[in-house]
């Protein structure tokens, strides 16, 4: 992995998208990138490859936006009364950092409302805070220093958080790798097609998928590629979550979630190309979320699709954890695919199914 | 259809995601009887004649079931995940088959302990993570089925035996991932995209008389449209069968077929189940020989008419 691929990761990491404002999302690819995407009604931003000889369209969708807030109030004693966009547990919430963003492109920064314990009583520290019951100290004396920010309803407000390798520098922590960091991988994937011309490939970063796989719909149906490969996270096994999944153990293969179940067929190709080429890999059915395949795979006339994941410790909250490793696997098995898969093999491995074996 | 071939088609797993197995078989029958057959890319079976030009009508079921799936392995035992609704009459241990990835068969005891399904098989060899489970009961005695398979069975088994007579420009279709969601009720229909749809769904029928055709009025999927509902009255009528309207609070394929795209005039045919279950189910054979009798003539009738400008009009111009 190298220095250049850490730091595309960790930039995306520290930059603020909130499901319908991704702007800043879709800025950093195309500097990085050095192309102008194009765009779909829901603002979904799409990168395409040429398409040279090559008779199969993959698209490889990636959700950039991640959850957050929406300024709902600005009260008068100059807090703000937050909206949250997308699945968060208040209980993580209270005295946190948040940031928000004007309207300009200023970022202010606050800290969530909490009663101090020596204010608790005993009832209500055994309760967890409601959603209706999350407000933003900016530290100012009223409403009107908050509108001299340049503060407005409906604001953005993301985690004020910044990525950072932890003791073990295979570790690292940050905001929003739900789902940055595949959006890294998609970009180092997207690199490297575009050197290489080994596919025709389009980068479709989804919007709004936290709120409902919506961009995910409207790329779908624009791009109407032959093939989808879809890359988000999934939760890890850790000191208080038993899942099966875990940090460092490699690329996730998704068989289900509350979505999607993936073509059986593809789940073979998969699997093989992890054996043969000693890619380190383990198994997602997790059915309590799904992802950007749930409305890509069921367009229209249909859409054969995989979902790759990466193990996150912590997700939706504002430090979660990842492995490098498990993005290393992502990477090198999507090289993998991307240089092996035609259209007469994918339509190959449909008609086979399960019966299908990758030598 | 030969008693040997139904019981073979109802031993035949099907889980959600799995179906393929069922519907190779299902293929090849059509295949043998000069069919053509094709898929959409969710995998559910498209079947027409060879001198379908357009699809005026399509026919469809799903052909996926209930079951599990091997989601974890603690020391001794399989975790499972339930996929689609598993009946809540059926016992905490009973005796299941572990369809492996390349569907070799492993038989296991499935148990629910604390709410949650484990599975203990003979062997372990050749089990992975994402294997299905099916538990399985059919008998069949005297043009009687019982069986805890009805609910898609009944359905698949009624297009084959429909498949033996003409269905020109009528295209008979056998949905996957139905159970987990109707979800290749979509892609099905937005592939076939017929002027109209009739969807199969075995239902429990209160007082259940021979020679009686059942159109759904009302689930919680869809609201049928109401003039294609009349003229498919009218056709069972017509050849002497008595049309009786079916209620349910279920929910099947016609929930997406008759919403996508465009839209699809839709109505529910409910194949008679005779018990309120939603496990085992008793069914008489002489009901598919009855529905087949009326979907053949619906199929001939609408021959010389233009069923989709009669129901709904001329259709919209951009220009």
């Amino acid at each position: 992995m190298t220095k250049s691929n850490m730091d595309i990761l960790f930039q995306l990491s520290n930059l603020i998208g909130i499901g319908s404002d991704e702007k800043y999302i879709v800025s950093y690819l195309e500097d990085v990138l050095q192309e102008k995407s194009i765009m779909d009604g829901l603002q979904s931003a799409m990168f395409t490859s040429k398409k040279g000889n090559h008779d199969l369209h993959t698209m490889v969708a990636v959700h950039i936006d991640e959850v957050g807030f929406m300024v709902e109030n600005i009260e008068s004693d100059g807090s703000l009364k937050l909206q949250m966009i997308g699945g968060i547990w208040p209980h993580i919430l209270l005295n946190q950092d948040l940031v928000v963003t004007t309207q300009d492109n200023k970022q202010i920064h606050g800290v969530v409302v909490s009663k101090a314990s020596h204010s608790l009583t005993l009832a209500e520290r055994e309760k967890v805070v409601s959603n209706d019951e999350i407000y933003l100290d900016l530290g100012v004396y009223s409403d009107k220093e908050v509108k001299e920010l340049g503060i407005c309803i409906g604001d953005m407000v993301g985690f004020d958080t910044k990525a950072q390798y932890m003791n073990n520098a295979d570790f690292i922590s940050g905001k929003a790798f739900d789902n940055r960091s595949s959006v890294a991988c998609a970009t180092w994937l997207y690199e490297y097609i575009r050197d290489t011309d080994k596919h025709w490939l389009t980068l479709a970063a989804t919007s709004q998928e936290e709120v409902g796989l919506r961009g995910a719909r409207t790329s779908a149906y624009v791009l109407k590629p032959d093939f989808a490969i879809v890359i988000d996270t999934t939760v890890a096994k850790s000191r208080v979550n038993d899942e099966v999944v875990e940090l460092g153990n490699g690329v996730v293969i998704g068989i289900i979630d509350a979505m999607t179940i993936t073509n059986r067929g593809l789940l073979n190709y998969v699997e093989g190309l992890c054996e043969n080429h000693k890619i380190s890999h383990q198994y997602g059915l997790f059915t309590k979320g799904g992802t950007d395949a749930g409305n890509i795979h069921k367009s229209e006339k249909g859409i054969p699709t995989i979902v790759l994941s990466i193990p996150i410790r912590y997700m939706h909250t504002h430090r979660s954890i990842i492995n490098r490793k498990d993005l290393e696997s992502v990477f090198e098995l999507l090289k993998i695919i991307v240089e092996d898969l035609t259209l007469d093999k994918l339509n190959y491995i449909l008609e086979k199914n399960y019966e299908y074996k990758e030598d | 259809m030969k008693e040997e071939l139904i019981k073979e088609l109802y031993d035949l797993p099907s889980v959600s995601g799995d179906e393929h197995e069922l519907l190779t078989f299902v293929k090849q029958y059509f295949m043998d009887i000069e069919l053509r057959t094709s898929n959409d890319r969710l995998g559910s079976l498209i079947v027409t004649d060879k001198n379908t030009s357009k699809h005026t009508l399509m026919i469809s079921v799903n052909g996926d079931e209930w079951g599990w799936m091997i989601c974890d392995k603690e020391n001794y035992r399989y975790k499972l995940l339930e996929i689609g609704s598993i009946p809540t009459t059926l016992n905490n241990e009973v005796y299941a088959t572990i369809i492996t990835r390349y569907h070799n068969r492993i038989d296991a005891i499935i148990k629910k302990e604390n709410d949650v399904w484990y599975a203990y098989p003979v062997t372990d060899e050749g089990i992975k993570l994402g294997d299905t489970i099916v538990h399985h009961y059919m008998k069949y005695r005297d043009e009687i089925i019982i069986s805890n398979q009805l609910k898609n069975r009944a359905g698949v088994q009624l297009l084959m035996e429909l498949g033996n007579n003409n269905i020109e420009d009528c295209a008979l279709v056998i949905t996957t991932n139905s159970v987990v969601g109707q979800r290749a009720a979509i892609t099905s229909v937005s592939t076939v995209d017929p002027e109209v749809s009739i969807i199969l769904d075995a239902d429990y029928v209160k007082d259940y008389r021979p020679n009686t055709i059942y159109l759904r009025y009302f689930d919680r999927g869809m609201l049928p449209n109401r003039k294609w509902l009349k003229v498919l009255k009218d056709i069972g009528e017509s050849i002497g069968l008595d049309v009786v309207p079916h209620f349910s609070q279920s929910i099947n394929d016609s929930s997406f077929i008759h919403k996508t795209g465009k839209g699809t005039p839709s109505v529910v045919l409910v194949i008679p189940m005779l018990l309120n279950s939603n496990y085992l189910n008793i069914m008489d054979t002489k009901v598919v020989d009855t529905t087949v009798m009326f979907l053949k003539e619906v199929i001939q009738k609408l021959k010389d008419r233009d069923i989709r400008l009669e129901i709904i009009g001329e259709a919209y111009d951009q220009k």
